[in-house]
């Protein structure tokens, strides 16, 4: 067995060398890595001059879509399963209600009294990104897409088109002799845009734009806070804010101070801890793809499967964590408190 | 913030996402799935206990049954003892009966045969003085006297009753 997998490694190898040499590689100008998810449509509004983004109206980008996507297949899950469910679990039902069933013990585990008021949304939080995550990883979704002509065509293109998918076909000539543009799915397979074009692939890990990590960061910290202030009323603020000459002592009002701060970064922190992995993640790919397409990004790919799924994990343990910390009252180990935790997970 | 791609009309679609899929996964993914766990907990829960339950009863009917069975036992032989002591007494009692009656019957035969015997004897002596004189006048004649010899007849008489 082993030496059958050495084998076909061994054989996929020299093919890929093979053809690496006849020339069929990816090219710089294919390589093309966005930190922002790049808009499909403008809706209501017009493509930038550069291509990347849209000069107004609200952008319909490719991690939008994914979003969407995972929401039906979410959404389809909760009917399809949670609504249907049988007394003696069979196929898909088991593998739902083992993951709820998982996160529910573990959250119980963390905090036996509140569990039943905070559990939808770390659930819901690791949901998403699990399926955003891996679906991500499918080979296609960063790779099937539109090209689109870079940079200055689009002054021409804008002038036409209102809702301008800004699709065009091989350069930028043509594009701007024939701004009409074609219709967006009918588009070319590889992503082999040529020089002068924009690569805009179809799909985008959800994660891998801030916009997303940021909804859910937001909505987050501000469900941590609120379950902070129900539970403790306005003696929440008691933990950051401590009186320098109480029994606590000056250091403890630095402390708190430090803290309080720390929680207003949480934010950030949420939002650009997933956001780095997966998109770090997605360039490794893509980096790896560029230097030798065959075999290389194979390890890479193993990596980012792990990296999918417990950068979901953190999300929704670390919101868990702290919603229960929130609640608590205040105790005075405070050297036990968020601050480590969000050290342990970096 | 552009190079990031943030956009506030992006970032506020995003938030209604997060709250529209947590609102519903809450109520029509988790909720029902972790009711039908809780369900299960107790269904099996209550199975097993059930399943003890009538553990427990089947050895306590076994007991009963065994318990109720071995009394039986125990009263029938008190029954047959009863009855044989009864049939003890009774034969004993039909023994003794039988034995008196047939007391009584032979003692009963007995006087009788004595009665009869007396009456015979009394009879035969009245025969016998009868033929006693009749064949002594015969023998004698005519002129014995009848009164000279009533005390031979009385002698005869007593020296049979001495024979008897």
């Amino acid at each position: 067995m082993r030496n059958r997998i050495l084998t076909v490694l061994g054989v996929l190898a020299v093919v890929g060398a093979a053809m690496y040499f006849l020339g069929i590689r990816m090219t710089k100008d294919d390589l093309h890595i966005s930190a922002a998810a790049e808009p499909l449509l403008c809706i209501g509004g017009k493509l930038a001059s550069t291509g990347e983004t849209c000069a107004s109206g609200l952008p319909f980008t490719n991690a939008l879509l994914m979003t969407i996507l995972v929401d039906v297949i979410l959404v389809g899950i909760a009917f399809g399963i949670g609504q249907r469910l049988q007394a003696v679990p069979r196929g898909f039902q088991n593998i739902v209600e083992f993951l709820v069933e998982f996160f529910y013990d573990f959250a119980r585990g963390v905090d036996k009294k509140n569990v039943g008021k905070f559990f939808a949304l770390p659930m819901t939080i690791f949901l998403f990104f699990l399926f955003g995550n891996v679906l991500a990883l499918i080979p296609g979704v960063g790779s099937i897409g539109t090209c689109r002509a870079e940079g200055h065509v689009a002054a021409a293109e804008g002038a036409h088109a209102a809702t301008a998918a800004g699709a065009t076909t091989a350069n930028a000539a043509e594009a701007a002799a024939a701004p009409a543009a074609k219709p967006l799915l009918i588009q070319t397979f590889p992503a082999y845009c040529g020089k002068g074009n924009l690569f805009i692939p179809w799909l985008r890990a959800p994660a891998a734009d801030l916009n997303v990590t940021f909804a859910f960061a937001l909505v987050a910290v501000f469900m941590v806070e609120f379950w902070g202030f129900q539970a403790l009323g306005i003696g929440y603020l008691g933990k950051f804010f401590i009186n320098p000459f109480g029994k606590e002592g000056a250091i403890m009002t630095l402390v708190g101070l430090i803290e309080f701060i720390s929680e207003i970064m949480r934010i950030v922190a949420f939002a650009f801890r997933i956001f780095g992995n997966i998109f770090g993640g997605e360039v490794v790919l893509a980096v790896m793809s560029f230097l030798f397409a065959y075999l290389l990004p194979l390890p890479f790919y193993g990596l980012e499967v792990f990296v999918a799924f417990i950068q979901a994990v953190i999300f929704a343990v670390l919101t868990l964590v702290f919603s229960a910390l929130a609640v608590q009252a205040h105790g005075g180990h405070d050297d036990h408190g968020p601050a480590s935790h969000e050290a342990v997970a970096h | 913030m552009e190079k990031l791609g943030i956009n506030w009309g992006l970032l506020i679609a995003q938030l209604f996402n997060v709250i529209f899929l947590v609102w519903l996964l809450g109520q029509f993914l988790y909720k029902p799935i972790l009711n039908m766990l809780n369900e299960r907990t107790q269904r099996v829960q209550g199975s097993l206990n059930e399943a003890s339950q009538v553990k427990q009863q089947l050895a306590n009917a076994k007991k009963d049954y065994e318990a109720e069975l071995a009394k039986a036992r125990q009263e029938a032989a008190k029954i047959v003892t009863q009855a044989q002591d009864r049939a003890k007494s009774q034969e004993a009692e039909i023994i003794a009966q039988a034995r008196r009656e047939a007391d009584r019957i032979r003692e009963d035969a007995r006087t009788t045969a004595s009665q009869e015997r007396d009456t015979l004897l009394s009879d035969a002596k009245g025969k016998i003085a009868e033929l006693v004189t009749l064949t002594a006048t015969r023998v004698m004649g005519a002129e014995l006297q009848a009164r000279g010899h009533d005390k031979l007849i009385a002698e005869s008489l007593a020296a049979l009753d001495r024979r008897n």
